[in-house]
């Protein structure tokens, strides 16, 4: 088995993602989104906040390189070119749920982290169970190392899946929804853990519904609205009462919360 | 033990003692037993590779059309009266090709869902067995139909060293290629998004996967005729004792499939003093283990 190539972890707060101009249509349809600019350092948070259906996932899936940008440029580690390979070195993806068709033991699961590091044919071996294990260690659930992946709660498979990205040692790490299916307890506990992720050096973009979880996270946030109608900048200037009525269409209150001691939202009376 | 014996003499390359006997164990016998080992090997494996491929326990070879596929391109051949390699050539081509509409479908209608993908097989099934109808309308009675129907319906019977020889190559390439890619395999049943954030190129993978594995179902339908369930009930087994990890349910998989076809067979060849068709041993007793098994993981509660 040939030993895992190391990685010189980047130093913080080097920019690791930068999107330029960035657009994206289907064939024969007008533009989902258009210019778009914004970028993210190592070490940093960006909430990405927009209603149903503005072009979130999809967005998620041009830097992922699922769907090719129809304008504009993304440039990873400098780089606009990546292989493959390259990129799964650089970016990691917690996906939104995962549908099991087959069991997989979670162990089994972590460790498929290292497939970016390993030659086709090759397969896990000693070392790099040590490191998926690692990541269960950081996680605090070497408990479910045993478990089928199928069997334990939608909580235990974000856990799980965190793990897993852990184990990819990413640059940074696309979050799609991290907190959907998710009970309030484990809501509050996996925003904790993302957040001590970027305070470990991984440059994080998560996608939310909840325009308090972008205030509980700070870092930047980028608005997305419709094809073309975006903000980007710093958490606190730019998700405001006025910005966030805009953006969902309804009445809400911005208001600071003496127990919390943060700027929460609250939405109306019924 | 003069079976044994004879065996030895034959691997040794002896003259033999008892000629007319050493006739039957080592050119009907024993290809036979080999076939069976290998086909039912062969036929497991490609089912529980397409299965992992498709994220669907639900897929056999024969679902997506590649047996179907693999019978009209042999119809074709024994209609034009060609050569046996060519026989292999045809039956190899139109199985990929059947396997290749099948995964088309879905991609045209712009669904890549599970269920879309099994009503492509349907189609593509469908459209071939009715060439296949064609092909048998217009066949001359007397020998290419019997040949087709033969073809259709699965037997080990006439298999020689000879049709052994031709396929061994390609099953034993694409099983050595499948077994070392099982892990990847494991990764790609995680679905496209997470192969390819998972550093995997999902479209060659999926590729050089579903080649192998409709090769090793085209390469077997072509010496032995389509035989059904094997690459649907083996692979269910394999998981219900092993687990889904393809790393160790792939080499289960092969094992329990040749040991069943070899069963299969040898009841094919003793119940009665004529030889049963393969395929309707292999659905009656593949169907009701299938609905056991099925009845079996709804309690672990993974369909």
């Amino acid at each position: 088995m040939a030993p895992l190539e190391t990685k010189e972890r980047q130093p913080t707060m080097s920019k690791c993602l930068e999107i330029q101009d960035l657009a994206f249509h289907y064939q024969n349809t007008d533009n989902i989104f258009e210019g778009i600019n914004f970028e993210l350092h190592n070490g940093e948070i960006l909430s990405l906040l927009g209603p149903n259906g503005c072009g979130k996932t999809t967005l998620l899936n041009c830097i992922i390189g699922l769907c090719k940008n129809t304008h504009g440029n993304i440039i990873i580690n400098g780089k606009t070119e990546l292989t493959g390979k390259e990129k799964s070195q650089a970016l990691g993806f917690v996906p939104q749920t995962m549908t099991a068709t087959f069991d997989y033991k979670v162990i089994d699961y972590v460790v498929c982290g290292v497939a970016p590091y390993l030659k086709m044919f090759n397969r896990p071996g000693k070392c790099e169970y040590e490191r998926a294990w690692e990541s269960l260690e950081t996680m605090k659930i070497t408990d479910l190392a045993e478990k089928s992946y199928a069997q334990i709660s939608g909580g235990e498979q974000q856990l799980v899946s965190i793990a897993r990205v852990l184990t990819q040692k990413p640059d940074f790490i696309l979050l799609d929804e991290p907190t959907s299916h998710l009970d309030f307890g484990n809501i509050v506990r996996t925003l904790k853990i993302i957040k001590s992720m970027s305070d470990k050096g991984f440059g994080i973009i998560m996608t939310t519904h909840n325009p308090d979880h972008a205030l509980m996270m700070g870092g930047s946030t980028l608005i997305m609205k419709d094809c073309g109608n975006f903000k980007f900048g710093n958490t606190k200037q730019i998700v405001t009462q006025d910005s966030l009525r805009d953006l969902y269409g309804i009445d809400l209150y911005l208001e600071e919360s003496l127990n919390a001691q943060r700027l929460t939202c609250v939405a109306p009376k019924l | 033990m003069d079976v044994i014996r004879s065996i030895g003499d034959f691997i040794l390359g002896k003259p033999s003692a008892d000629t007319s006997m050493d006739m039957v164990i080592v050119n009907v016998r024993l290809p036979r037993i080999i076939a069976a080992i290998v086909i039912g090997a062969a036929l497991s494996l490609s089912g529980a590779v397409y299965q992992g491929v498709f994220r669907n326990p639900l897929v056999s070879p024969d679902l997506l059309g590649v047996s179907n596929g693999a019978c009209v391109g042999a119809a074709i051949a024994i209609i034009f009266g060609t050569s046996m390699i060519a026989q292999q050539v045809f039956a190899f081509g139109f199985g990929i090709l059947a396997v290749g509409i099948a995964v088309l479908i879905p991609r045209l209608v712009r669904n890549t869902s599970n269920l879309m993908l099994v009503l492509a097989g349907i189609i593509t099934s469908g459209f071939f067995s009715s060439i296949m109808a064609l092909l048998k309308f217009t066949a001359s009675e007397d020998k290419e139909l019997a040949s087709i129907v033969y073809w259709q319906m699965g037997s080990l019977t006439k298999i020689g060293f000879g049709d052994l020889g031709a396929i061994l190559p390609i099953v034993v390439l694409c099983t050595i290629v499948l077994l070392a890619l099982s892990w990847r395999l494991n990764i790609l049943s995680f679905g496209e998004v997470e192969a390819q954030t998972l550093g995997m190129n999902v479209k060659r993978m999926r590729g050089i996967i579903i080649v192998c594995a409709s090769a090793l179902t085209a390469g077997c339908v072509c010496i032995s005729g389509t035989i059904g369930w094997i690459g649907l009930v083996i692979p269910h087994l394999a998981r219900l004792l092993v687990g889904s990890d393809h790393r160790k349910m792939l080499p289960i998989t092969i094992l329990l499939g040749s040991t069943f076809l070899l069963v299969v067979d040898t009841a094919c060849r003793t119940i009665s003093t004529l030889d049963i068709p393969l395929s309707v041993l292999t659905g009656l007793v593949g169907a009701p283990f299938y609905a056991w098994l099925l009845w079996r993981q709804k309690s672990a509660n993974l369909l």
